[in-house]
């Protein structure tokens, strides 16, 4: 890791939340943009407890070498520590910026730090500036503010004959080279153009970087190279030289670009105002991000991706997504990241017709809160079935619009074979598996055995093995169906019936699996004696009114008891290469995490991540500090 | 609805795959005085079936890609085809059971040399370099059978570099060979090797790992009654 790094580390680790209002600084046309509240981070560890932890004495340290000078504190640095830190992203249709606002509360320690990269300082009226190393980066700071900023040149826009002939720009091709009769048209100028572009599908605000022009001079030298090697034997040398005289056209244009914008940006003094970030943005959150548009973004790539495939470009893609966003919490020992994506009106409703559903409550008492894992969903399946085609068509005919009418027809079809309320009332849409626990079991296999003559004899053995035991359950409404398939299960001697309760046995099956329809549930398990139980009334679960309520608000729900899975696994014989068993006993401490997904929240699609770690340490943050330091800097 | 069935196989797969693995590979030859035999190489995973049937399940696992079972019978009718064109080898056939996982192929020869031809041919089509030096020969007037195998530490090498996951699959394996004779065994060179009560049949077994790491050699040489 070279010096600027570090320091751009340094910077990137230290910060904090704003009372200075620096998304100021953020350009309006923003894209994407990610925050950092410092502030929350050094609440959570103090500056102080940073400073002290190894991960905080490595970086000081490091930082410190690298620039011959002493680092007692991340506050040493220079940077606001109460303040809200920004990373974002802006776009043409020529070129992709980044830049990072970092606020400053002594700019002095700021220049101190920078100047001792070495690299030149231009400092201009209150404004200090220093170009990082092969020029991609520029790094400016005025006594408030520093910003971190760079871009990346879109390939695509240069691949246009006008635009590449305008800069100067060969995008010559080996293959070109090999054949000398290369001399055909290329195709019409209009239809690339249209490929990859739409003007009105551009980002309107960027400047239109086909009207930046670029000084002859800056480039003639490369342009002189060139036509020397013209001239050379190998065509190689000739394709190697026109690359490197193009990727110097491009050099000088990203530069000249890169201060265009930043020049545009100091003058402007935009502000970021978008009402969508501001509706979403989490305040307590650690960290956050906002993407404008996530159809925007899957048009950056996905058209380029198809068009591998089919060979052309595709229209424009549009699945109804809107702005997304992802918020990082953490409140006392839990985590929390919660992301929602905003759904096209049009799609609204079908999506809450999906998800629709409610859980049947009946399940719960056959979950056991011991259970190792479980999880449920909910789904209204007649909705799903009636909806899909619609579906399809919003997901693929914007994409394949050259299969717009075959996918027009599958979707009828689709329609017109399917009896949506018939499977809907067989399968409701609502279950639980749960992963109850992993048990020891007898299981047959195959090995040999040699009578006196060495003559190999094939024989049967049992040995134990340690299996899952989990039970699946999910509503229907119409059991006829399913009384039928097991009915044909029966005379065609697949399966076996014990006093109502169905097994099927299969040789390539570790464990018999067994059936049982009671009070519209069908239950699958892998434990003949709980299906008895549950048939019997027996079989009373004590699950936690918390984790009922988990099930019964969320459409989609992943619950791992970590401590449960982490003692089952130690049961097992596995060696040290699974892990140390101080990670393990480690592991054991930690509580629930949850995946889950209430469905649509308004005209959002949401879902969460949820980990409860122990209360050992004050807060999750520390922990996780505390795991990664005892993890990499060895007390395992 | 195909993203929670797809949840619910990680869920059972995640649980199954924790169990460690092994197998056994067997070996046994019939060689005639006149020097020709059968021979029959068996792989059986049997005591690992429940994790390879999960394996099985899956696209790939640590790295490796899984082949499905059509690939599989596919790779033994190959190596059918290609031992039934070797020069000397005949009545090849093969024998594959998705039940309990095991894999055989037997086939017969004209004279123990061949199976020297059949070793490259494995090889080749393996795509692999041999780790140690292995060959077969019988002298028929002699009636001395060698097995000869140069233990290079190439295999030990290579099994260092693999991850730790990956050694688990060899920790329990084990190879066993057995060679039979019309005519009875006078005096036999390896000290691991047992003889049968009728002195016609010999029998090597070791842990795949003494093999690897070269505590285990598997060179004999036998001599039968002139």
């Amino acid at each position: 890791m070279n010096k600027y790094s570090l320091t751009l580390l340094s910077i990137f680790l230290a910060f904090t939340a704003s009372a200075q209002h620096i998304e100021n600084g953020v350009p309006k046309n923003a894209h994407a943009v990610a925050t950092i509240n410092s502030k929350y981070f050094f609440d959570l560890i103090s500056v102080g407890e940073f400073n002290q932890s190894e991960i905080g004495k490595a970086l000081l340290e490091k930082i410190a070498r690298n620039n011959n000078r002493q680092y007692r504190s991340v506050e040493d640095f220079g940077i606001d520590l109460d303040a809200q830190m920004y990373v974002y992203s802006t776009k043409s249709d020529s070129i992709v910026y980044y830049g990072m606002l970092v606020p400053l509360y002594d700019a002095k320690k700021v220049d101190t730090l920078m100047s001792d990269i070495g690299t030149s300082l231009h400092v201009q009226k209150e404004s200090r500036r220093i170009d990082l190393e092969d020029k991609k980066q520029i790094v400016t700071w005025n006594d408030n503010v520093l910003r971190i900023f760079s871009g990346d040149l879109q390939d695509h826009f240069f691949e246009n004959e006008e635009i590449a002939a305008k800069y100067g720009i060969k995008n010559s091709k080996l293959s070109d080279t090999y054949d000398t009769s290369v001399e055909s048209p290329e195709p019409p100028v209009t239809d690339t153009v249209g490929y990859y572009w739409d003007e009105t599908d551009t980002v309107a605000v960027s400047p239109d970087s086909t009207a930046l022009t670029i000084q002859e001079e800056e480039y003639s030298d490369y342009n002189d190279d060139y036509a020397d090697s013209v001239n050379r034997d190998s065509i190689y040398d000739d394709y190697y030289a026109s690359i490197a005289a193009d990727d110097s056209i491009k050099r000088v244009l990203l530069k000249k670009w890169l201060n265009d914008e930043l020049n545009r940006l100091s003058i402007t003094k935009e502000t970021f105002d978008n009402k969508s970030f501001r509706q979403a943005v989490n305040k307590k959150a650690l960290a956050s991000i906002w993407i404008r548009n996530v159809d925007e973004l899957y048009n950056d790539f996905v058209p380029d991706v198809y068009a591998a495939f089919l060979g052309k470009k595709t229209n424009k893609f549009s699945a109804g997504f809107g702005a997304a966003t992802a918020d990082l919490v953490v409140e006392g020992n839990h985590v929390k990241l919660s992301g929602a994506l905003e759904v096209a009106d049009d799609q609204v409703k079908r999506y809450h017709r999906i998800y629709n559903r409610k859980m049947n409550k009946k399940f719960f008492k056959y979950i056991d809160e011991d259970a190792l894992a479980y999880m449920g969903y909910k789904v209204n399946t007649q909705a799903y079935l009636e909806e899909l085609p619609s579906l399809m068509k919003q997901y693929y005919g914007s994409l394949l619009g050259s299969f717009k009418e075959e996918i027009d027809l599958g979707a009828t079809v689709f329609s017109l074979i399917l009896d949506e309320k018939a499977i809907g009332k067989v399968v409701k849409g609502d279950g639980v598996l749960v992963l109850t626990s992993v048990k020891e079991q007898e299981v047959k296999y195959t090995t040999y055995e040699y009578d006196d003559d060495y003559n190999s004899i094939e024989v049967e053995k049992m040995k134990k093995e340690t299996l899952p035991d989990f039970l699946w359950m999910f509503s229907s409404d119409d059991m006829k169906l399913m009384k039928r398939l097991l009915s044909v299960g029966l005379s065609k001697h697949a399966i076996t019936e014990e006093n109502g309760i169905y097994t099927f046995k299969n040789k390539k099956s570790p464990f018999d699996v067994h059936i049982l329809l009671k009070d519209g549930i069908v239950f699958i398990g892998t434990s003949f004696e709980r299906l008895v139980d549950i048939q019997q009334g027996k079989n009373k679960k004590n699950l936690s009114v918390k984790n009922k309520a988990v099930l019964k608000k969320n459409s989609m729900v992943l619950a791992l008891n970590t401590s449960k899975i982490s003692k089952a696994v130690n049961t097992l014989d596995l060696s040290d290469s699974y892990g140390s068993k101080a990670l393990k006993e480690k592991l054991q401490s930690l509580g629930n995490f949850y995946f889950t997904s209430k469905g649509m929240d308004g005209n959002k699609m949401v879902a969460e991540f949820s980990g409860e770690f122990p209360s050992t340490h004050k807060n999750a943050l520390k922990y996780i500090l505390y795991l990664i330091e005892s993890t990499a800097f060895g007390d395992m | 609805m195909r993203y929670q069935i797809k949840l619910c196989y990680l869920l059972l797969i995640a649980a199954v795959l924790s169990l460690s693995a092994c197998f056994e590979v067997v070996e046994e030859m019939v060689i005639k005085k006149d020097g020709s035999g059968k021979m029959t190489v068996t792989l059986n995973l049997s005591q690992s079936k429940t994790k390879v049937a999960s394996i099985l399940l899956l696209d790939s696992i640590n790295g490796y890609k899984v082949p499905s079972k059509e690939t599989i019978q596919q790779s033994l009718q190959e190596a059918v085809v290609s031992l039934r064109k070797t020069p000397g080898i005949s009545a090849v056939s093969q024998r594959l059971d998705f039940d309990n996982y095991i894999a055989s192929i037997s086939f017969s020869f004209s004279k123990v040399a061949d199976l020297n031809t059949v070793n490259t041919l494995v090889y080749e089509k393996l795509k692999i370099k041999p780790a140690g030096e292995s060959s077969y020969s019988y002298q028929s007037t002699t009636h001395l059978f060698v097995r000869n195998y140069q233990y290079s530490s190439k295999a030990k090498q290579a099994y260092q570099k693999l991850k730790n996951q990956d050694k688990e699959i060899f920790k329990n394996a084990t190879y066993t060979s057995i060679y039979k004779f019309e005519l009875p065994v006078l005096f036999q060179s390896n000290k691991n090797t047992k003889v049968s009560g009728s002195k016609k049949a010999v029998m090597l077994r070791a842990n795949i790992l003494d093999l690897i790491n070269g505590n285990k050699n598997i060179s004999n040489q036998i001599q039968l009654v002139n």
